[in-house]
């Protein structure tokens, strides 16, 4: 069986888990769809095996679960009661769940407290207005964020609430605290940069307060932004960051305990805390390997012999990890995992919809780079044979990032279509060493075009590729790598760029992380001459009178990461130049619309990605 | 008689702006709109007033925005377009003597523009098509699944997005559905009924690649149905047009391939057998367009004028002239200072909204040479103080520069704390009569200075075209000239001497600030700091940066051309505190544009405030809503009191 866009209908997805306790049960959260929208409910599986059952089913989105110290009960958040999130309380045995807090304008993260009676919580400060406000002033350069729009009107603040819902307030200020975790002596940590942007952007770093009396005091010495961190065994505070305040794109995100960088991370990037502190995923060559965390050095839990993982989430109580997994190719699925033993799986979702279909063929190729070996997988239809097809070089986006055999749904539509698809990981990708990340610095659009080139030239070469067949996809970073690829080489028959960049000296200003980012990839800075020539030099629009290759811009309308602002230049000057452009906005759309974007808009851009390629380049 | 009192922002509210108007055929009656306001909204509503003279009577209840009013043939009725019902605009009818409106439409996406048929027995709309062919998934009661883009007239500012094709219908007076004419992957606009009431006329440019050059021309179609043709003889483009008595057209626009900012914009007459002759080439002046600047009127209306009665451009008056086969009539002497955004004629006689001597607007009757005020809507501002404006020449470096200076009455020619106050643009002009800003600023204390720099239209095209490919360059030179020359004769004090701009204005506020420290003080709003990337971010950009000579991205050389004539290039030296306004809904100058220049000075670490305006498009400070334009002026006035108080 084939299957197309329309499988967003259906699509169960699996991206967050928790573990009790004593290790005996796993909870996560599923995402399906009903009546064209997209919610999430609530299961439990026994650690050791068994069925899966629901705990939760409304019609609402319930997420972040978290067992309760006793493993009795779960604390979640949902907004089925006024469409904002609050915590519910929900008993493993059975039972409705009842509502906890009442923060008019949300709940955004929760932690138990260690005796099981409260719960500490960071909500937003003000209640989510009915229609947009009289004026926005902006003094700082922080005032939005893609993952968080509105944040600025709106800071978040650490409250601790008993479970009789007695609410008591522990931090305020115009700065925003997340993931709050009590700490042995009571105090509640969190992360938060208090003392303002100053110009720069945030570096938050764990603080603690008793009260709201307290001055928040840091409690670990961190240098890097801290982007998630826990109270792991013992008290210890676990953290995950890099270690420069403004970190190059090679500066590894490392697990520290207690300031102290675990060892066995190399110079690789742990991309996964889980959030009991007890267990990361240290991503390398291409896989998503799961560690325990200990302060004498990481413990692999996987097999060597396990397929090539690609890990959402973790979760661990002692030894036994629960994580939502795909191994190989397909779609993610809870397992259970502990050092020595093969990977169990525990849940079936993705069998009723996913594993219904042929699973492409997988391969692992070693591609040689002017730099060195090119890790890339190529999937294949399952009747593909060796011979030249019709091809799509996906590029991912990051740059620091990397490419496993379990890509995006959109992509796996590709293959399903027909298509063979190649997912280089070229200079930019983590998992091979900072030197791998650090050539690209300042060299985009140099270095990366000729990792592609050469991934191209091999499969031509080796005789899987029709040459007269090749197109290119991006989305974010590798977007700009396909508009810079289509503005400097006339080899590809078509490309579908998303979410991408074409204006690097724009986009200092217009994008949330611009004058942050912009200097630590070295793409340079809009305040000096010098930085404008860079940043030009490396924007694709500069060379847009030489892209002659029919191009699909897909863009989501509030994009604060790659915004509308940006890509509509090279919209606009590829149709004055009278070329074949195509550019589809999907409304409310953010830098992960593909992903979290409303089912119908989902299933669009899956139709739109599938059917430029079947227009230009037929299978 | 009251002792009068400073103006101050909260007075907005209390603002009559007149809008446009129309006068029975037989000359007797005249109507017009008039807009007030409350915190919440503004409002607009019909009055009459008669020609003879008497009391102004309203005719709509005004509980909305009632606007566009104009004459049945036979003068019974008034046509006119309102959002009373559904908030989107319907064409409705209302008898002159007594009764209430009756709606005659229900467009779902609302009338846009209407003529009477000369039967009087139905009307020609215009009216946007209920589907969109670009739209996919579009739903009543909500967001589509996806916008496709395919031109880059997508967006208008003020408008929106404009993805749903515009076209004509046939309206019965009598009640019935209505009638489509055209229909297509294009839009139509102001319909006119030619006398024989046989065809319909009206603006299109049905061109597949329309969307990339200004090209709107006359086209006809039978009123009884058939094909659209284009007009024999049509300029291009055409701003409006008016049928003459004959069925011959006479038409206001220019006769270019690629218009630029200097063409001036000429009147035209198309014969029926389709042979054109420009009737003001003599004439080195702006015809009917760009003339008046003040927000004193009614900024939502447009200029309105009668065929050959319309306006002419000149030393920053809007003079109302007839043109005639050879040459023109004026018909308001230059030294009374007229400056008239709505003209109309019947009967032999001439109504405008005017403003004449520098005082504020009024209904008037023009008569040999002379104007006979109908209203007193200026009534709302007598408790305030007005003014003192006079006109200075000052010597610039390509000639005189024509500033209307404004003081405190009673202010002695003493060095004060003055605002050089730009104009948007810049092929427009300041008028001898000031915007609420400049008057709120002198209220407060502060000279202000109104130039007209090189790239203005008030002398002609030579003045404009000194300034194309030379943003920042010939304007700034200009601005330099008329601050020493104000701070030579002892009127400014150079030490407290502020610089305030909107939208082309802007865009050389943030110039001066990046190339100047002799400003104590900025305000820049909805300005442009980043050409290059402008000129695909605003809605007109790749359309204007043609006409204005600012470049091309699409070549290095029109890179290079857009990013010298970019005020971010000179970023680092902004020492200026400087405060940014700008309209989130702005589509014109959008706040993608003006953001970067945020960032910029805040990564430098300079002072910077950046404010948002939702829902504020890109004349938000006149046309916005009353809470936030009042924010807006009180920003204004903190700004420069902190920084160089008054």
């Amino acid at each position: 069986v084939r299957i197309g866009p329309d499988i967003v209908a259906r699509e169960a997805l699996i991206d967050e888990v928790a573990i009790s306790a004593d290790g005996s049960l796993v909870a996560y959260s599923r995402r399906v769809v009903v009546d064209g929208a997209h919610v999430r409910d609530l299961w439990t599986v026994p650690w050791s095996g068994g069925r899966s059952r629901r705990l939760t089913a409304g019609r609402s989105v319930d997420h972040s679960p978290a067992f309760a110290p006793d493993g009795a009960t779960v604390a979640f958040l949902s907004d089925r009661d006024g469409g904002v999130d609050q915590v519910w309380l929900v008993a493993v045995g059975g039972g409705e769940p009842r509502r906890l807090t009442a923060f008019q304008g949300g709940v955004t993260g929760l932690a138990w407290r260690g005796d099981g009676r409260a719960v500490a919580v960071t909500a937003h400060d003000r209640e989510v207005g009915s229609g947009p406000p009289l004026v926005r002033v902006i003094e700082r350069l922080d005032w939005r964020d893609d993952d968080t729009f509105g944040l600025m009107d709106r800071p978040t603040h650490v409250h601790v609430v008993s479970l009789a819902g007695r609410a008591r307030r522990l931090t305020a200020g115009s700065w925003f605290a997340s993931a709050p975790r009590f700490l042995a002596d009571g105090r509640v940590a969190f992360l938060a940069d208090p003392d303002g942007d100053g110009g720069r952007a945030p570096v938050p770093a764990v603080h603690a307060v008793r009260s709201r009396d307290d001055a928040p005091v840091r409690v670990v010495a961190t240098t890097g932004p801290v982007t998630a961190f826990a109270v792991g065994v013992a008290g210890a505070i676990v953290t995950l960051a890099p270690a420069a305040p403004e970190p190059p794109d090679d500066d590894p995100w490392q697990v520290a305990i207690d300031g102290t960088t675990v060892p066995g991370q190399e110079d690789r990037f742990a991309v996964v805390l889980s959030a009991d502190g007890g267990a990361a995923v240290v991503a390398d060559h291409g896989r998503e390997p799961v560690f325990l965390v200990a302060a004498d050095g990481l413990v692999p839990v996987l097999p060597d012999a396990a397929a090539p993982p690609t890990v959402d989430a973790v979760a661990a109580a002692g030894t036994r990890v629960a994580a939502v997994a795909t191994f190989g190719t397909g779609y993610a699925e809870v397992y259970a995992l502990e050092p020595g033993r093969v990977p169990r799986r525990l849940t079936t979702h993705g069998a009723a919809w996913f594993r219904r279909n042929d699973q492409p063929r997988v391969s692992e190729l070693e591609v040689a780079g002017p730099a060195g070996p090119i890790l890339t997988w190529v999937l294949s239809p399952p009747d593909a044979g060796d011979e030249p097809r019709a091809t799509v070089l996906a590029i991912h986006g990051g740059p620091v990032w990397h490419w496993g055999p379990a890509p995006e749904l959109g992509i796996q539509l590709l293959v399903q279509a027909g298509y063979r698809v190649a997912l280089p990981n070229g200079r930019g990708s983590y998992g091979f060493g900072r030197q791998w990340i650090a050539a690209l610095a300042g060299a985009w659009g140099d270095v990366d075009a000729a990792d592609c080139h050469a991934v191209c030239d091999h499969l031509v070469g080796a005789g899987l590729v029709d040459p007269a067949r090749l197109g290119v996809f991006g989305r974010s970073y590798g977007g700009f790598l396909t508009n810079w690829l289509l503005a400097t080489s006339d080899r590809f028959a078509a490309g579908v760029a998303e979410a991408s960049v074409a204006n690097q000296v724009s986009c200092f200003g217009n994008s949330d992380c611009g004058y942050s980012y912009n200097p630590a990839a070295g793409l340079g800075v809009a305040t000096t001459p010098s930085g404008v020539d860079l940043l030009w030099r490396q924007s694709p629009l500069r060379h847009v009178a030489d892209l002659r290759t029919p191009l699909l811009l897909l863009q989501g309308e509030a994009d604060l990461r790659c915004p509308t602002g940006d890509v509509e230049q090279l919209f606009v000057a590829l149709r004055r130049l009278g070329r074949d452009v195509e550019y589809v906005l999907y409304p409310e759309g953010g830098h992960a619309y593909h992903r979290e974007g409303r089912p119908d808009r989902r299933a669009d851009r899956h139709r739109r990605l599938v059917g430029w390629f079947e227009r230009h380049m037929p299978v | 008689v009251t002792s009068s009192r400073p103006l101050r922002p909260a007075d907005v509210t209390r603002q009559v702006a007149l809008g446009t108007l129309d006068l029975s055929p037989d000359g007797r009656l005249v109507v017009y709109s008039r807009r007030t306001t409350t915190r919440d909204a503004d409002r607009t509503a019909l009055w009459l007033v008669p020609y003879a003279g008497g009391r102004a009577r309203p005719l709509t209840a005004g509980t909305c925005t009632d606007t566009a009013p104009r004459f049945a043939p036979d003068g019974s009725r008034i046509a006119f377009l309102s959002d009373r019902v559904g908030g989107v605009p319907q064409l409705h009818v209302i008898a002159v003597d007594g009764g209430e409106a009756t709606g005659l439409t229900a467009f779902g996406r609302g009338v846009a523009g209407f003529d009477w048929h000369p039967d009087g027995r139905r009307l020609v709309v215009v009216a946007e098509d209920d589907r969109s062919p670009w739209l996919v998934g579009e739903r009543p009661d909500g967001l589509p699944t996806a916008r496709t883009i395919a031109r880059i007239d997508w967006r208008l500012d003020g408008a929106g997005l404009v993805l749903h094709p515009a076209h004509l219908h046939v309206v019965p007076l009598g009640g019935g559905a209505p009638r489509r004419l055209t229909a297509g992957e294009w839009s139509a606009s102001r319909p006119a009924v030619s006398p024989d009431g046989v065809t319909v006329a009206f603006l299109t440019d049905t061109d597949p690649r329309a969307d990339l050059r200004r090209g709107q021309a006359i086209h006809t179609v039978p009123i009884a149905g058939g094909d659209v043709v284009e007009m024999p003889g049509t300029p291009r483009p055409v701003d409006r047009f008016a049928y003459e008595p004959d069925g011959g057209i006479v038409a206001l626009g220019h006769d270019v391939a690629v218009l630029r900012d200097q063409d001036p914009q000429r009147l035209f007459r198309i014969d029926r057998d389709g042979v054109r002759r420009c009737l003001t080439a003599a004439t080195d002046r702006s015809f009917g367009v760009g003339a008046t600047y003040s927000d004193l009127f009614d900024w939502n209306v447009g200029m309105v004028d009668a065929g050959r009665i319309t306006q002419l451009a000149d030393g920053g008056r809007a003079t109302p002239v007839r043109v005639g086969d050879d040459g023109f009539e004026v018909l308001v002497a230059a030294e009374r200072d007229p400056v008239v955004p709505a003209i109309a004629a019947a009967g032999g006689r001439v109504v405008a909204v005017a403003s004449v001597d520098r005082r504020p607007p009024e209904v008037v009757a023009i008569e040999d040479g002379d104007v006979r005020p109908l209203t007193r809507e200026a009534r709302w501002l007598a408790p305030f103080v007005w003014p003192v404006i006079t006109t200075v020449e000052v010597a610039g470096p390509a000639g005189p520069i024509t500033t209307f200076v404004l003081s405190p009455p009673g202010s002695a020619d003493v060095p004060r704390a003055t605002i050089l106050d730009l104009h948007g643009g810049p092929t427009d002009q300041w008028n001898p009569l000031p915007m609420v800003d400049a008057l709120l600023l002198v209220a407060a204390g502060y000279r202000v200075a109104m130039p007209n720099i090189r790239g203005s239209i008030d002398r002609g095209s030579a003045w404009v075209g000194e300034l194309a490919g030379r943003w920042g360059d010939a304007d700034a030179a200009d601005c330099h000239a008329v601050c020493d020359h104000l701070v030579d004769a002892g009127l400014a004090d150079p030490a407290r001497l502020g610089v305030l701009g909107l939208s082309y204005g802007g865009f050389l506020v943030n110039w001066l600030v990046g190339t100047t420290d002799r400003f104590a003080a900025a305000v820049s709003e909805n300005g442009v700091t980043n050409q290059v990337s402008d000129w695909a971010n605003s809605d007109c950009g790749v359309v204007y940066c043609d006409a204005g000579g600012l470049g091309d991205p699409t070549t290095p050389a029109g890179v290079e051309l857009l990013w010298r004539q970019s005020p971010l290039r000179n970023v680092a030296a902004v020492r200026t505190p400087i405060l940014l306004l700008q309209g989130e809904a702005d589509l014109r100058c959008p706040p993608a544009d003006n953001e970067q220049l945020f960032v910029a000075l805040r990564a430098l670490g300079r002072e910077v405030s950046y404010v948002l305006y939702p829902e504020g498009t890109h004349v938000f400070a006149s046309t916005g809503r009353p809470d936030r334009r009042i924010d807006r002026h009180e920003r204004v006035l903190a700004w420069f009191d902190r920084l160089m108080p008054a």
